[in-house]
């Protein structure tokens, strides 16, 4: 028998990705969610710019990416679920036992994950983008087109930091290996640190708050630089912490993996 | 009878599991926690405040800080109640030994509520009590002795044993662990981003519906409608009836999807 190589752990794992129902149902639901609250933000701020600023929204990139929020935990999910599912089902097992090389796996899995969810990415934010510039196109309002400074960059990176937050939430699913726990500590990172930073006083909100996943990746999205009621880092600064992030949570779940019992 | 044999299994059923327990203690520690931390950062920062900010300063609130977690984690017990016994195919077992389905949900729903109400509780009264002695010297600090702040700290435990009930309907409704917690932080906390993000006339309709803005309102030591930058909310009592009614209408539908249903 010939050894096998990451091209064959990395098919194994795509068949297992795309031959799940949910993952579709899921992928789909985050694209339809983004582009719809983003279409619907832009509306309403759309219509109130018309009215009450005579027309001028300051970034209208970030106005049509704000569905992102809730992307973020849709993807999350999925980057999650790619590795609890197979805790939860035992089949895990199966898959150690054909590959018993771990880090393989975890090579193929996360770059299933990270092919996969780019494109969804990416489709979420140029389809926002679009929508949501029409939309706004239509009130008469401020809009930008992609060649606007900085709004191709909002774009393509509001995609990436989809990919790069699934990565994070694989991590933190290969860590944890239990669905719940792993899902409740993604949101509880990405969101709910976000809200009890706002019961700290403003001078300890400013040194912590550029370091939150919510506010780096809001940088990334963002076209202007100015944007933030935070000293938010640059989109690109913000970019690498990110990546920093879930190359962590991946390094850390590997370590845990390669140690334990499956 | 039948109701107490229904409520006895699922009583085991609840306490015997390691991670319930786990899951509750580390709601009342991270809540208790991070309720002191806040308090301790305004300590220090309290001599440097405004004029503004001291006017706005209210010691009950600042020492509940650590309910937006305590929320998030009461739900995943919630949530896992009902969803565990699908993944695992326990709910076969249990509508095998009780095929009246909506006694099965009542019973779940009155422990859970006992318990969280408890849990909810302690976790109030214990952010409240360390949360004045750290602002204690430092700050204003208030005691129970005051209405308002009883009632934000009862009807503070109160709102988890209620979102709690709410996160079990939602649980039921779908049957999936994974689904069931991202329906329920979406309700409880992307909904109110994504209000943030709309203009202030459309979200002063919405944002005083939303169940995690009805759980602030709980615990908020003003008695009347507050007039919030996102317009006028519901008085704590109010916030608190519409909440209980989500969290029934979350059940009825549930109950209804459970019997009409396969297990």
């Amino acid at each position: 028998m010939s050894q096998q190589s990451l091209f064959d752990t990395t098919s194994a794992e795509w068949i297992k990705f795309r031959s799940v129902r949910s993952t579709l149902y899921s992928l789909l639901v985050t694209l339809v969610l983004c582009v719809g609250i983003g279409g619907l933000v832009s509306f309403g701020r759309g219509s109130d710019a018309a009215q009450n600023s005579a027309g001028f929204l300051p970034d209208p990139t970030r106005v049509s990416l704000q569905g992102f929020g809730l992307a973020e935990i849709a993807i999350g999910v999925v980057g999650v679920l790619i590795i609890t599912s197979e805790y939860a089902t035992g089949s895990i097992r199966s898959t150690l036992a054909a590959t018993p090389r771990r880090l393989r796996v975890i090579l193929a899995k996360a770059g299933v994950l990270f092919a996969a969810t780019l494109v969804v990415g990416e489709l979420c934010a140029f389809l926002s983008f679009f929508l949501g510039q029409a939309i706004l196109s239509s009130k008469h309002v401020t809009t930008a087109s992609l060649s606007t400074p900085g709004a191709l960059r909002g774009v393509v990176l509001a995609g990436f930091s989809l990919a790069l937050l699934a990565l994070f939430a694989m991590g933190i699913g290969l860590m944890l290996r239990h669905t719940a726990g792993s899902i409740t500590v993604y949101v509880a990172i990405l969101l709910v640190l976000f809200l009890l930073l706002a019961a700290l006083p403003s001078n300890w909100q400013h040194d912590i708050a550029r370091f939150m996943p919510e506010v780096l990746t809001a940088s990334m999205r963002a076209a202007s630089t100015t944007r933030s009621e935070f000293t938010a880092f640059s989109p690109l600064t913000s970019t690498l912490v990110m990546i920093g992030y879930a190359v962590a949570s991946l390094v850390g779940g590997a370590a845990v993996m390669l140690r334990r019992d499956a | 009878m039948q109701l107490l044999a229904s409520l006895r299994s699922e009583w085991i059923k609840f306490r015997s599991v390691r991670s319930t327990l786990l899951s509750l203690v580390a709601t009342v520690v991270i809540c208790v926690g991070f309720g002191a931390i806040a308090c301790f950062a305004i300590r220090t920062q309290f001599a440097s405040f405004t004029g503004v900010q001291r006017a706005a300063f209210d010691p009950t609130a600042s020492s509940l800080a650590g309910f937006f977690f305590a929320e998030i984690a009461i739900g995943v017990v919630g949530i896992l109640i009902i969803t565990s016994e699908y993944s695992s195919g326990l709910i076969r077992a249990t509508f095998a030994a009780t095929p009246r389905r909506t006694l099965v949900l009542i019973s779940k729903a009155v422990i859970l509520l006992l318990v969280t109400l408890v849990i909810g509780e302690i976790c109030s009264f214990l952010s409240f009590f360390i949360g004045q002695a750290i602002l204690h010297g430092a700050t204003p600090t208030v005691t129970l002795a005051l209405p308002a702040a009883r009632r934000a700290v009862l009807l503070a435990g109160l709102s988890i044993a209620l979102l709690a009930l709410l996160a079990l309907g939602i649980g039921a409704i779908l049957r999936h662990t994974a689904g069931a917690i991202t329906v329920y932080v979406t309700l409880l906390l992307v909904l109110l981003l994504i209000a943030l993000a709309l203009p202030s006339s459309w979200n002063h309709h919405i944002y005083k519906w939303l169940p995690g803005v009805l759980a602030e309102e709980m615990q908020s030591t003003n008695s009347a409608a507050s007039t919030t930058q996102y317009g006028i909310v519901f008085s704590p009592i109010v916030s608190t009836i519409v909440l209980a009614c989500y969290s029934l209408a979350s059940l009825v539908i549930a109950s209804v999807v459970l019997v009409t249903r396969d297990a």
